[in-house]
């Protein structure tokens, strides 16, 4: 469904930020970014987005370029959950999540009952139809972050981008956000997600992509890919991945990596 | 409620008409003055009161449109530098004698010229960032502004320097049935281009990146966004003169009456601002025999009144 191949991009000539990016997703794929700060993350996602123009490389929506859709089209194939934040003006969440109809609207057309239905059932495989009257911006962290998710849903693009939709959240919303994707999953999207904590890929991710200095260092499941050598060398920074027996969490095992201090 | 006001105006003015005579004279039925009050009424009072809603509703319009393209609820039409290339080439006008036509069109000459000028800076070094723009249009307005200076310093100050002087107080004691068809195509151009475009522009207050992953072709709304906003202010400037307030207070009126989405917002801005302009004009003359320019009553109505809404309705602007 997502098809990128060496990709290259550079802000200025001859420093290049991203150096050869090649890997897919297919429906039913959630992909994890991990990597440090100032690696590139965001940068690969803009690319993928359409927002920042590639130097050299392709990458493929649905079998087609990205570069030759159209804005609209692209909109109907790839949607974008940014990082919860607060809107400029003070919308309601029905507003906000009508807007990922907009793809649909033709010039000068307004949204019609099809375009509301759409919103109302994106808010109600997220649990939020009852919010649908509340201001966004007086909701907390962890709603925001599931409206912005109910927008790109509305939006019906079988590819989902997410900006580290778990950042900023405490435990009860970190786990209700990646049970949304986990479901989402279920349903055959393609999510790319770049986040922070490769505790994230174990819970939810299906593939781990593991960027460092604009170069991808490996690719592959979690169980594969999250080992402590290698992260200990991508985040230069001791630790460890543990593992513990818990019977009711899926495989029966829970894993994870922590970092800690040497004395 | 704007054409109950707008017919409620008819009856005020300088020179007064009992009401019974104006409704006489609207049922066709024949009285004492009747060619005073036709010439009156028709070439008067009505291009004013279609000239206040055209001006007032074309300000607030373009005030909501910019304030979701900069994603600023404090900015005003004005903020590219159209008010100060107006003024300076009305002033200009007025400076070598033009007529009235000449001065409104100079006005508009030097309006667009301002935001060409901003949008250049923009162009050639803004790297793609609104923030670049938006100083083009302070270095612009600045420019423009000391030009301003230059032209009052070298007008006569008998008869030329009152008059720059008026003009930049605003109002529409000079406005003719001609203004108002100059300025029915620009405004209904721009209006047609906000509506037609009103969910792509709501989408730009997202920001950048969102705008663009919700299929809004970012460039050309944007674009758009800043021709039809300068073509309108700049035809409503130049035939009202410099109206503050109207752009940057009418949108969060409409706002807090009907909430931030901007396809409300259009309508909702146009028919607030134009009745606003009504009816401060229709203050105006009855206050004062001289009539007292729009621009300071706009203001001095305008800011309590901001005032005032920002203290019932402060969650409006978070």
């Amino acid at each position: 469904m997502l098809f990128v191949e060496d990709l290259w991009f550079s802000f200025s000539p001859g420093r290049s930020v991203l150096r050869g990016i090649s890997f897919s997703a297919g429906s039913g794929d959630c992909l994890c970014l991990l990597g440090p700060n100032g690696t590139g993350k965001t940068t690969l996602l803009k690319c993928v987005l359409g927002v920042l123009t590639l130097q050299r490389g392709r990458i493929l929506l649905g079998g087609a370029e990205l570069s030759s859709l159209s804005p609209r089209e692209r909109g109907r194939r790839i949607a974008y959950v940014p990082q919860a934040g607060s809107t400029t003006f003070a919308y309601t969440v029905e507003e906000l999540v009508l807007m990922g109809r907009i793809p649909y609207l033709a010039w000068g057309r307004a949204p019609e009952e099809r375009d509301r239905k759409a919103a109302r059932r994106a808010l109600e495989s997220l649990d939020l139809l009852s919010f649908a009257k509340r201001r966004f911006n007086e909701l907390s962290g962890g709603e925001r972050q599931l409206v912005l998710l109910a927008r790109a849903l509305a939006q019906n693009a079988p590819v989902l981008v997410l900006d580290e939709p778990t950042a900023n959240l405490d435990y009860a919303n970190q786990i209700r956000v990646l049970g949304a994707l986990l479901e989402l999953v279920k349903k055959n999207y393609a999510i790319l997600m770049a986040t922070h904590f490769p505790n994230h890929a174990f819970l939810a991710g299906t593939r781990v992509l593991l960027a460092k200095d604009g170069l991808l260092m490996a690719q592959g499941t979690p169980e594969e890919v999250i080992t402590e050598e290698r992260m200990s060398q991508l985040y230069r920074t001791p630790l460890r991945v543990l593992s513990s027996r818990e019977k009711r969490c899926p495989g029966g095992e829970i894993r994870v990596c922590v970092p800690f201090m040497i004395s | 409620m704007l054409l109950f006001l707008c017919g409620i105006s008819l009856f005020f003015g300088r020179y007064v008409f009992s009401p019974g005579k104006i409704c006489a004279f609207f049922l066709g039925i024949s009285g004492e003055n009747e060619a005073i009050l036709k010439t009156l009424l028709w070439e008067v009072r009505f291009p004013r009161i279609a000239g206040a809603v055209c001006v007032g509703g074309a300000l607030a319009v373009s005030g909501a449109a910019y304030q979701n393209l900069f994603r600023n609820p404090l900015v005003s039409p004005g903020i590219l530098g159209v008010s100060a290339g107006a003024s300076f080439g009305a002033a200009l006008g007025m400076l070598w004698n033009c007529s009235w036509g000449g001065i409104q069109a100079m006005a508009f000459l030097f309006a667009l010229l301002a935001v060409g000028g901003s949008f250049l800076i923009f162009y050639f070094l803004g790297n793609r960032s609104m923030v670049v723009l938006v100083l083009g249009g302070m270095v612009v307005s600045a420019l423009f502004q000391a030009f301003l200076s230059l032209v009052k310093f070298l007008a006569d100050p008998l008869d030329t320097l009152p008059g720059i002087t008026f003009w930049l107080m605003g109002g529409l004691s000079r406005i003719n049935r001609g203004d108002l068809g100059s300025m029915l195509l620009p405004l209904a151009g721009g209006l047609a281009c906000f509506t037609l475009f009103r969910w792509q522009i709501h989408g730009l207050s997202l920001g950048e990146e969102e705008a663009r992953s919700l299929g809004i072709p970012l460039g050309t709304i944007r674009c758009l966004v800043i021709v039809a906003s300068t073509f309108m202010t700049a035809v409503a400037i130049s035939v009202s003169g410099i109206i503050g307030w109207i752009g940057l207070l009418i949108p969060h009126v409409a706002r807090a009456l009907v909430g931030s989405s901007f396809p409300l917002l259009l309508p909702t801005s146009f028919l607030l601002g134009g009745t606003f302009l009504v009816l401060v004009d229709d203050v105006g003359r009855i206050l004062s025999p001289a009539e007292i320019p729009l621009g300071i009553l706009t203001s001095l109505v305008g800011a309590p009144f901001f005032v005032l809404l920002l203290a019932k309705a402060r969650k409006e602007w978070s």
